[in-house]
């Protein structure tokens, strides 16, 4: 290896590695895991008659345990930076809030591998003892890495929110992985992964690697977005990453039926959430070499330019933008049978998504709020999803006018529609008018926020509203 | 030594009253205000510092200390106001402000099982230092702040006088011209802050512009060339130290005249006579005389005036303040 190497990687994968490495934590858990394979095969060697399934599950097991102990350090990754006072060091330097966050993660991928590596030996004693079967044992091997990957970058997004925030997400999502974790260790210790790979079926497998990828990116997104400083531009990754994650995604549901629509939406909700934190949650970036970003000289730039800098207006509109594109390509595949329902339900969600950014706007137009933290989108989720949940619990008994008032809450027309599952064109008409409403609102502000932005790309100082 | 701003003859109170900054003039600050919802934190705070100045800055816990540190560090907005740093506005382009600024926050962040030196290495290539370029810093740096004994130990071993060396060094690496040091000698044993005050001269020497906080004020009287006073997030005073301890609350000077073999009435009945000057206190072998400036060219006068009236001084020289008693001073001065 050249002696020049670490070079060229980031500095903070270095770091991260060196760290990690020699940490106690993962020496103990290298050390108990080899032991307890050690034993492991001992057991076998000494006990010819077991179980080979049983004795291949145990193996998973003592794997799979040994990955969760090394994932689990992720949870204080950001946090032990932020409490030892490292972190704004970090930030003064040149590393970006994505180069701090893909590093802790690739420092914690490094020491799978390290663990997965250390493990190979075991698995040519299971050649041995003829329970190797090379293509599905790869296959859990790198399904399990895949995991590793998912469940670290979950980690890294945890360990980068706020002290209430995080500590009420992390002892839910503790929940809800020891539920999937006794599940998947009953799986393994069945012995079923090494025969049947992941999970038994190629294509839940191939969903599942598929899956995520956009679900790690947008953990390690949500955690750069909370840990970059105001001056930093996360705005236009973000959005490159949404588009990246949303396009093959939107251009398939125009090709999906309705039946396989869901994975879709699932491979496009990160790239929309990715989206929509960035632009209702964050302030606008008031640094102006942010906006002389990737500002070139080429007509096709200076259009796209002022989409993809970091403002509310922009978000929004990108947002909106990709948004109508997803749902006219599900609406291809589900209008075909030529029903108001789809319309209305997209309008219906539509309304929901613009509700807080058209009161947020109207409020800052009164109350002169520069912002809106994280605690304002929360209300406002908290007030409007029961009373839409109102609704469509009330909706079966309700009469046609009730019904009709509460096709002006948001979501409560999709609600109607799929209690009534009717064809009736009203509620569309309802819902088009209650998104025209919204978005002449919207629309002035995200005019006003466009000349903003194309004031601050000709270096001019320029207030930027703010959402 | 002491070079003054042009806003230290008097507080700022007014931001359009103040003249523009100077061209060697390293950091500009202009009505900076910071709110954290109803609070108001830093309220109007303009000062400029000078190339090469080693300035202390000084106030209560709360008055707004921390949070101009931070601003100036690029680590927080100010809600209104501006600050450049080299002509580089920290608001609109911070990132290029942070090539000329050095930070060293008042708890050196200690990683665990990295040595110093990977420490460094870290962060010289965390800044963008090439190669090369690296190694050379990091040998200087080493020498510099007598790092090489510990190279190879681990960071979160350290004693906090050899943690702040190492903070010390880090802060050095991309060769910053301005340096700002929130309260830097907390906790250092008395021959770990006699180590920091010389690198701090030397720093000086070289012409780094340092801004230090602290709480002991006497060792920003031996390492600082101006002082800046805040309380309640205003600034209150911005002068070097010598004026401030020579000063008093009433802004007369005090003067400690000593006497051979003559009744200590005398020095006050030559007071009375004396305009400008007054009877203080008496002392045991002479008296404090006040005088109503401490003008230079009055006080030498007063004093030839003094022999010539035949009463014979053994000893004569201007009380000093310490600088505590100043800070205190003026304090119960803004709030009266």
């Amino acid at each position: 290896m050249p002696e020049d190497f670490p070079d060229k990687i980031s500095p903070m994968v270095v770091k991260e590695v060196r760290q990690g490495l020699r940490s106690r934590s993962f020496i103990l858990s290298f050390l108990l895991l080899h032991t307890a394979l050690v034993l492991w095969a001992a057991g076998f060697l000494s006990d010819s008659g077991s179980s080979k399934s049983a004795a291949d599950g145990i193996f998973w097991t003592i794997l799979g345990v040994g990955l969760a102990i090394v994932v689990f350090r992720a949870q204080s990754a950001v946090r032990g930076e932020r409490d030892g006072k490292t972190l704004e060091l970090l930030q003064l330097t040149r590393l970006t809030a994505w180069n701090i966050v893909a590093g802790k993660w690739c420092s914690l991928m490094v020491e799978a591998l390290v663990v997965i590596t250390g493990v190979l030996p075991y698995f040519a004693l299971r050649y041995y003892f003829g329970t190797l079967r090379i293509l599905q044992d790869s296959a859990v091997v790198g399904s399990l890495l895949v995991l590793c990957g998912l469940i670290a970058a979950f980690m890294v997004m945890l360990s980068c929110l706020g002290k209430l925030i995080g500590g009420i997400a992390r002892v839910a999502s503790y929940l809800v992985l020891i539920l999937f974790g006794i599940q998947a260790l009953a799986f393994f210790a069945m012995g079923r992964a090494g025969r049947a790979g992941f999970s038994g079926e190629p294509g839940q497998l191939a969903l599942f690697l598929l899956l995520a990828l956009p679900y790690t990116m947008l953990f390690l997104g949500v955690a750069a977005a909370s840990v970059a400083p105001a001056s930093e531009n996360i705005a236009t990754r973000q959005r490159l990453w949404g588009l990246a994650l949303f396009v093959p995604a939107g251009i398939a549901a125009f090709t999906m039926n309705e039946q396989t629509w869901g994975p879709l939406l699932a491979c496009a909700l990160p790239g929309l959430a990715l989206l929509a934190l960035e632009c209702l949650l964050r302030r606008s970036n008031t640094s102006l070499p942010v906006y002389a970003e990737g500002f070139g000289r080429r007509a096709w730039r200076r259009a796209l330019a002022p989409l993809f800098a970091p403002s509310h207006g922009a978000g929004i509109l990108f947002f909106l933008m990709l948004w109508g594109a997803f749902a006219a390509g599900i609406l291809t595949a589900k209008s075909q049978g030529a029903d108001y329902v789809a319309v209305a339900g997209y309008a219906s969600v539509t309304n929901t998504l613009l509700l807080p950014v058209a009161l947020a706007i109207v409020m800052r137009r009164f109350l002169k709020i520069h912002s809106y933290p994280a605690r304002y989108w929360i209300s406002v989720a908290v007030l409007t999803l029961p009373v839409a949940m109102l609704g469509t619990l009330c909706m079966g008994s309700f009469a046609d006018t009730a019904r009709a008032i509460m096709a002006f809450l948001p979501l409560g027309i999709l609600v109607t529609l799929d209690s009534r599952g009717g064809d009736d064109a009203w509620p569309a008409l309802i819902a088009g008018v209650h998104t025209a409403l919204w978005a002449l609102v919207i629309v002035p502000f995200l005019v006003r926020d466009f000349r903003a932005v194309r004031r601050m790309m000709r270096g001019e100082r320029v207030e930027l509203p703010s959402a | 030594m002491s070079t003054l701003s042009p806003v230290e003859a008097a507080p700022v109170s007014d931001a359009h009253a103040v003249p523009p900054p100077l061209p060697d003039i390293v950091v500009s600050v202009r009505d900076l205000h910071r709110h954290f919802n109803n609070v108001h934190a830093v309220r109007g705070v303009s000062f400029d510092i000078r190339r090469g100045q080693v300035v202390g800055f000084i106030g209560a816990n709360g008055a707004g200390k921390t949070t101009t540190m931070r601003i100036l560090a690029t680590l927080d907005e100010p809600t209104a106001g501006t600050v450049t740093v080299n002509g580089h506005d920290l608001r609109d382009d911070p990132v290029s402000a942070r090539r000329f600024i050095g930070w060293m926050p008042d708890a050196y962040g200690a990683y665990d099982n990295m040595t110093v030196a990977e420490y460094l290495d870290f962060q010289g290539r965390a800044c963008g230092l090439p190669r090369a370029l690296r190694r050379e810093r990091m040998e200087e740096i080493m020498h510099f702040a007598d790092l090489l004994p510990l190279a190879d130990r681990m960071v979160n071993r350290l004693s906090k006088g050899q943690g702040q060396r190492v903070c010390f060094g880090r802060m050095l690496l991309h060769d910053p011209e301005f340096l700002l040091l929130d309260e830097p000698a907390a906790g250092l044993d008395p021959k770990a802050r006699i180590e920091f005050k010389n690198l701090v001269r030397i720093l000086a020497a070289r012409g780094k512009t340092l801004f230090i906080s602290s709480h002991i004020l006497s060792e920003l009287d031996e390492m600082c060339d101006s002082l800046l006073f805040i309380d309640s997030g205003r600034l209150v005073h911005h002068g070097s130290a010598h004026t401030l301890k020579h000063g008093s609350a009433d802004g007369t000077a005090v003067f400690v005249i000593k006497v051979a073999d003559t009744p200590v009435e005398r020095l006050a009945e030559w007071a009375s006579m004396n305009p400008g000057w007054s009877f203080a206190e008496r002392l045991r072998d002479g008296a404090r005389l006040r005088h109503e400036s401490g003008a230079p060219a009055e006080v030498a006068a007063g004093l030839r005036r003094m022999i010539l009236d035949g009463i014979p001084v053994t000893d004569f020289h201007r009380e000093e303040r310490r600088l505590e008693e100043a800070f205190i001073d003026m304090i119960s001065n803004k709030s009266k």
